[in-house]
């Protein structure tokens, strides 16, 4: 089942030998979000426990119970709009204590494991370094920066590497026909298939179009249409700040390689923002980038630092 | 002669922001002469428990007080026990208290076949809830106070209705039994609580009194601590905000009153307050204030030190 994991050679090799039974100790796999990570050790899980052809469409009970998420000895836990606590952590611990009851081994999948609390990821270490016998932890994050170093030490690391853009155009063109479109959702995915068929999903080139016209209007230094644009996106102010970085990568590239702009259906649009000078995009792109870097994990008013390091350059 | 008539209905909803008067209503329910059962809805409490506990309930009298009702998961059971209670049968009394100014519609259903009573949350300003508020309570505790003693009162203590009843019972026990409460007792018995709201701190910043804004800052400090710093940065980003729109508006000339119509705000207040305030910048100051805050805001939200002086330094920054 492991063949069905693509471009990610190196994830693969190491899973194959947790279906062989050689690796025991915790795994850690970090790539971005809709790479493959959780589907690869999923698959892994599968063909280890399977019980049958062991192919991709296997019926066998195992195979179903892992594809329905309901198998006994298979724990999925993710990070949800909070970080993972410390109660969530002991709630593992105890279940990794339990011998498992349909399979040899449990398996535990911890989705955001950049998203412990120190509490919580301290609580977890003295597990992750003797796990019990019959329990296999695999944790994934996006950022090995944010893992803990005490917990990055005691696990097998793993880098899951962007996807090929055909492949993810590929994957893409099932949900959107429209060619110039699926290039721009591939593109906004940066090598995931599974944010680029969410942002096609849930029509995010309306919120891309509302960056642009951010831009536009702090060009012409409308600070109350500006700010009124930048309050009316409220709960999307995070994936607008990504947007707004690609956007200002674009600006920064269109001149010298306009095919590699990642909003190439709107490249006019670019060269006519690109006739302001290079230093004052340059500038933005390094505060934007900063602001995404400092927002993860705190309670920043976002919407509040948006709007400065936006004016801050034209006034 | 005709029975008479009980003074019970099926339903008491209490719904409202204040507090203070709903938990009155439960401690009056609470003195009522029946058996009382306290449920909570912070406490997961699903509407078929509640129902459970009605049924099991309405043999003898009872009363079942619930607390937080708004917050009790799922209506499907709860409404057909509703629909299906008969508005003579008081066996049961299922008080109901909803700590939100909105009423559910659930619980407006209850209310329409029993008694519906909301406790609004009366504004800082609305003094007069305020002072009828103390001569009512001053005629429970059976002592005297006049008008103006009221609003000392009120000036001394503050719009808090815990405090102003803790204070009225202090001052009663003092006057005792039918006694005239004075100026002299309220100077005398209760202590001044000078009171600062974050808005006010912003105010003076951009005002540039940056001793008004130091006093009231410390006044927000001693009786919030810690706890004073992040409400007073979002104060000040939110009036730097709208400082820095109405500023940009007044440059491009546009009219005092149509900025007052694009915002949104009354043109009395707009002339008289906003748009001095907006005149005391210029543009390009209150966009470096604007990224002093920024800062700022990540200080106070992070794990620097001394995050008092940090916020002093940029009040003392802005008003300059």
């Amino acid at each position: 089942m492991l063949q069905q994991v693509q471009h990610q050679k190196e994830g693969t090799r190491f899973l194959r030998r947790f279906v062989e039974g050689g690796l025991t100790s915790p795994v850690l796999l970090v790539g971005n979000e809709g790479v493959g990570r959780r589907f690869s050790v999923l698959c892994a899980i599968r063909e280890a426990f399977c019980v049958g052809t062991r192919e991709p469409d296997c019926p066998c009970p195992s195979c179903y119970q892992i594809l329905h998420q309901v198998h006994t000895d298979v724990f999925v836990h993710e990070a949800g709009e909070k970080d993972i606590g410390v109660e969530e952590v002991r709630g593992i611990i105890e279940e990794a204590r339990n011998y498992p009851t349909a399979a040899d081994i449990r398996c535990f999948v911890i989705d955001g494991a950049d998203r412990f609390t120190l509490a919580a990821a301290n609580a977890l270490l003295k597990t992750l370094e003797e796990p019990p016998a019959r329990a296999r932890f695999f944790l994934l994050a996006e950022s090995l920066e944010h893992v803990l170093p005490t917990i990055r030490s005691r696990c097998g690391g793993i880098r899951y590497t962007p996807l090929p853009e055909d492949f993810v155009l590929s994957e893409l063109h099932r949900y959107e026909p429209n060619d110039a479109k699926a290039l721009v959702y591939a593109r906004m995915g940066e090598g995931s298939v599974g944010s680029a068929i969410r942002y096609c999903g849930s029509g995010r080139l309306t919120l891309r179009d509302q960056v642009f016209r951010v831009l536009q209007l702090a060009l012409g230094k409308d600070l109350p249409s500006l700010f009124a644009l930048i309050d009316t996106m409220d709960q999307d102010l995070v994936l607008a700040l990504k947007f707004l970085d690609q956007v200002l990568h674009d600006v920064l590239i269109v001149r010298v390689d306009p095919m590699r702009v990642i909003n190439s259906d709107r490249v006019q649009d670019l060269i006519a923002m690109g006739q302001t000078p290079t230093q004052v995009w340059a500038t933005l792109a390094q505060k934007v980038r900063a602001l995404r870097a400092q927002y993860r994990g705190t309670r920043l008013h976002l919407s509040f630092h948006l709007k400065t390091i936006l004016i801050e350059p034209f006034i | 002669m005709a029975p008479k008539e009980s003074s019970f209905r099926p339903f008491v909803v209490a719904f409202g922001g204040e507090d203070f008067f709903l938990d009155r209503d439960i401690e009056k329910a609470l003195q009522a002469k029946r058996s009382v059962l306290r449920l909570d809805g912070e406490d997961g409490l699903t509407d078929e428990q509640l129902v459970t506990f009605c049924e099991r309930y309405s043999e003898t009298p009872h009363m079942i007080i619930v607390d937080n009702a708004h917050k009790v998961k799922g209506d499907k059971a709860l409404r057909a026990f509703i629909e299906a209670k008969d508005i003579a049968d008081t066996s049961l009394v299922l008080v109901v208290i909803i700590r939100s100014e909105k009423l559910p519609e659930i619980w407006s259903l209850a209310s329409s076949k029993g008694k519906g009573v909301e406790r609004k949350k009366p504004k800082p300003w609305e003094t007069d809830s305020y002072t009828d508020f103390i001569r009512l309570e001053a005629t429970r505790l059976r002592v005297v106070i006049s008008g103006d003693v009221s609003a000392l009162l009120l000036q001394y203590v503050g719009p808090d209705f815990y405090r102003l009843a803790n204070e009225l019972r202090k001052l009663a026990i003092y006057v005792g039994q039918a006694g005239t409460i004075t100026k002299e007792h309220v100077s005398l018995v209760t202590t001044r609580t000078p009171k600062a709201e974050p808005y006010q701190v912003a105010e003076a910043v951009l005002a540039k009194d940056s001793r008004l804004a130091m006093n009231l800052f410390s006044v927000l400090y001693m009786n919030s601590g810690d706890d004073a710093n992040i409400p007073v940065v979002r104060a000040l980003m939110k009036q730097i905000e709208k400082t820095a729109t109405i500023r940009s508006l007044l440059d491009r000339g546009v009219s005092e009153e149509d900025i007052a119509v694009l915002l949104g705000m009354k043109p009395w207040p707009f002339k008289n307050v906003a748009a001095p305030l907006a005149r005391k910048h210029d543009l390009r100051a209150l966009v470096r204030h604007m990224g002093r805050l920024c800062k700022l805001d990540a200080d106070v939200k992070g794990p620097a030190r001394s995050k008092r002086t940090l916020v002093e330094l940029a009040i003392l920054g802005i008003a300059e």
